[in-house]
């Protein structure tokens, strides 16, 4: 009986744990047209990218980078879509221009796209890879392959693999179930154990396929100060207190300072918005967001980093060095820090 | 060397890996196997209780988490409790008082790590991080001194929680192994089929029930040796005058 109630209990956090991602599960879609660039050594190629949004929630700061071949390059840089309302479509015209070194034949490459979406108060950076078909011919002016039908497919697919990858966790979690009831040596054993061997093996390598290792270095590399409980989430609005600006206005010397932040962190849109409202009353601070997970170096070089570990949020007086974690009682402390004398 | 000796080393070699940023490497892709703090300043390592509370709120479906704690089930399951884990090591020491389990109450870790997804998923936030003990331990008080902390309501929480696990450590031994830990819930799943189990040969078993005054979980190591409740510690077959308890490791029983 007990048993049964520890079982039921897991198989309920797994039904929930599954819930709960479907129902947040990505958001946006990107196919690439047309399917295959034809390409001339030293010559460009136009085309765009459709992005599409499957979600009811609002996608911002897209952005597109070129990561394939150095052969290629993106010239000029595509513009960004600021903000891709929910079930929304648009699309984002690209010029790839090629070296004239570019070798020969089919290749592919792939953009590097940045987007985030929030739910609630909480904010994710999403960077997906879309791979782009690329045919370097000599001869610049063949007409592009007609290869709608492929993109339709890759379009059609998109949804449908999100579902797959639920229905592949769920069955590789419901061997834990048996594992658990288990209660008798023997060829049972043997036999569940290899089959989650296997299974176990086949999630490691799906995931690490879908850089899922990465993303979980990524969440244990950058500490956010709410994360464990180091201080509470600070999403009110900024605001200065009439000494706090007062203080501001009195401000007679250039200060500059570095806002280390994380795309996910719930406290930094405080913080950056904090420094922002100071800057904008007094033009003698300036100020640089700087994205803790992507300019790592800077945050070790200017000690940003405690023991190793990056922690946002965290403002950089340049000058002297000093740094501000957290955004608890910022206003007073942001004050204290840009009153000191170097 | 005896088994008793032998753990310890293993488990200085636990606390060594969890604290194995000390040397300048920073963070990897590896999970633990057991509740380390990834928030620790000098941990190398991800705490998969922490990453899953993360991958519930981005809804990712979580495959390398998964794959992870496979094959940390099938490697040795609790063994990493008994062995491995820094925290399960503090709990270790502080085993004074070696009471019988409440079998109900064991069930209150299966609780906590539902609890914790389930909070995760509703208020989007890493709930049980912010309760969690050994993030007391292994974070607020270092950030505390490495001047990143400041003594506040989240800190003070973190205390409490920490005060209460170690008078429940010192009360009762492994308390927060045996009623709380999700870690130790998730690894508990993988007791009956992991590679590391405890084995009782009954022939031999002469009933003196000293394995049970030895056993640090409070269980019968007679009964419960392949239960959720068994970190395979071994301090049960060391006092077994009859050694008719084992340790074993692989996939059949010997013969
Ligand atoms: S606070 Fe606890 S559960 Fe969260 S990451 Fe740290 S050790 Fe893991
Ligand atoms: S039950 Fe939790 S704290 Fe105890 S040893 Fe296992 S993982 Fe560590
Ligand atoms: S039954 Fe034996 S191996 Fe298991 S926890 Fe108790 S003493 Fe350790």
């Amino acid at each position: 009986m007990r048993r049964l109630l520890g079982v039921l209990s897991v198989a309920l956090a797994l039904a929930v744990c599954s819930a709960s991602a479907w129902s947040q599960e990505g958001i946006l879609t990107f196919s690439p047209e047309p399917a295959v660039l034809e390409i001339s050594p030293g010559g460009r190629a136009a085309g765009h990218v459709a992005i599409e949004n499957a979600s009811p929630r609002e996608a911002d700061h897209i952005e597109l980078t070129w990561t394939g071949s150095t052969e290629f390059a993106l010239d000029p840089t595509p513009e960004g879509v600021a903000v891709l309302g929910a079930f929304a479509a648009t699309s984002v015209e690209f010029t790839i221009a090629a070296t004239r070194t570019a070798t020969l034949g089919e290749t592919r490459g792939s953009f590097e796209v940045i987007y985030t979406y929030c739910i609630g108060d909480l904010c994710y950076q999403i960077v997906e890879s879309v791979p782009v078909a690329l045919r370097v011919a000599a001869a610049a002016q063949t007409p592009p392959a007609v290869a709608a039908g492929a993109a339709d497919a890759a379009a059609a697919e998109a949804p449908t693999h999100v579902s797959w990858r639920w229905i592949a966790f769920a069955l590789a979690a419901l061997l834990v179930v048996p594992a658990a009831l288990l209660r008798r040596e023997g060829r049972a054993r043997v036999l569940l154990a290899a089959a989650l061997l296997v299974a176990g093996g086949a999630a490691l390598g799906l995931g690490v396929s879908l850089d899922q290792h990465k993303q979980a270095q990524a969440v244990g590399a950058v500490l956010c100060t709410s994360c464990v409980g180091i201080e509470t989430v600070q999403t009110l609005s900024p605001r200065l207190s009439v000494a706090q600006a007062a203080a501001v206005d009195g401000l007679a010397k250039p200060v500059d300072l570095l806002v280390f932040y994380a795309p996910w962190c719930r406290s930094c849109p405080y913080a950056e918005g904090l420094v922002d409202l100071i800057a904008s009353r007094n033009p003698l601070v300036r100020y640089r967001l700087v994205n803790a997970e992507v300019e790592r170096g800077l945050a070790v070089e200017h000690g940003v980093t405690r023991a190793g570990r990056t922690v946002v949020p965290a403002i950089l007086r340049v000058d002297t060095g000093e740094v501000l974690f957290g955004a608890e009682n910022l206003g007073d402390r942001l004050v204290t820090l840009l009153e000191e004398r170097t | 060397m005896k088994l008793a000796h032998g753990r310890r080393v293993v488990q200085g070699a636990g606390i060594l890996f969890g604290l194995f940023g000390v040397t300048g490497i920073g963070m990897t892709h590896i999970l633990f196997p057991g509740l380390h703090c990834y928030a620790c300043p000098w941990a190398i390592t991800v705490c998969p209780v922490g990453l899953v509370q993360n991958l519930v709120i981005f809804g990712t479906v979580p495959f390398f988490w998964l794959g992870a704690m496979i094959v940390y089930g099938l490697v040795a399951a609790r063994g990493f409790c008994g062995w491995f884990c820094p925290f399960g090591t503090l709990n270790d020491l502080l085993s004074f008082r070696k009471v019988r389990i409440r079998s109900a109450f064991s069930y209150g870790k299966f609780v906590v790590l539902l609890g914790t997804i389930i909070g995760a998923w509703a208020l989007t936030d890493t709930v049980f991080c912010k309760l969690c003990p050994a993030a007391s331990l292994e974070a607020s008080l270092p950030y505390l001194f490495l001047g990143v902390a400041r003594v506040n309501g989240p800190f003070l929480i973190h205390m409490a929680t920490l005060g209460l696990s170690l008078v429940g450590m010192v009360l009762i031994a492994r308390f927060w192994c045996r009623y709380l830990c999700p870690m130790g819930a998730i690894l508990a799943l993988f007791n009956p089929v992991s590679l590391l189990q405890l084995e009782w040969r009954s022939a031999e078993c002469t009933g003196c029930e000293t394995c049970v005054a030895a056993c640090p979980m409070g269980i019968d190591p007679r009964r419960e040796h392949d239960g959720h409740n068994c970190i395979k510690c071994g301090a049960c077959t060391e006092s077994c005058a009859p050694d008719c308890l084992a340790l074993r490791y692989g996939p059949r029983r010997k013969q």
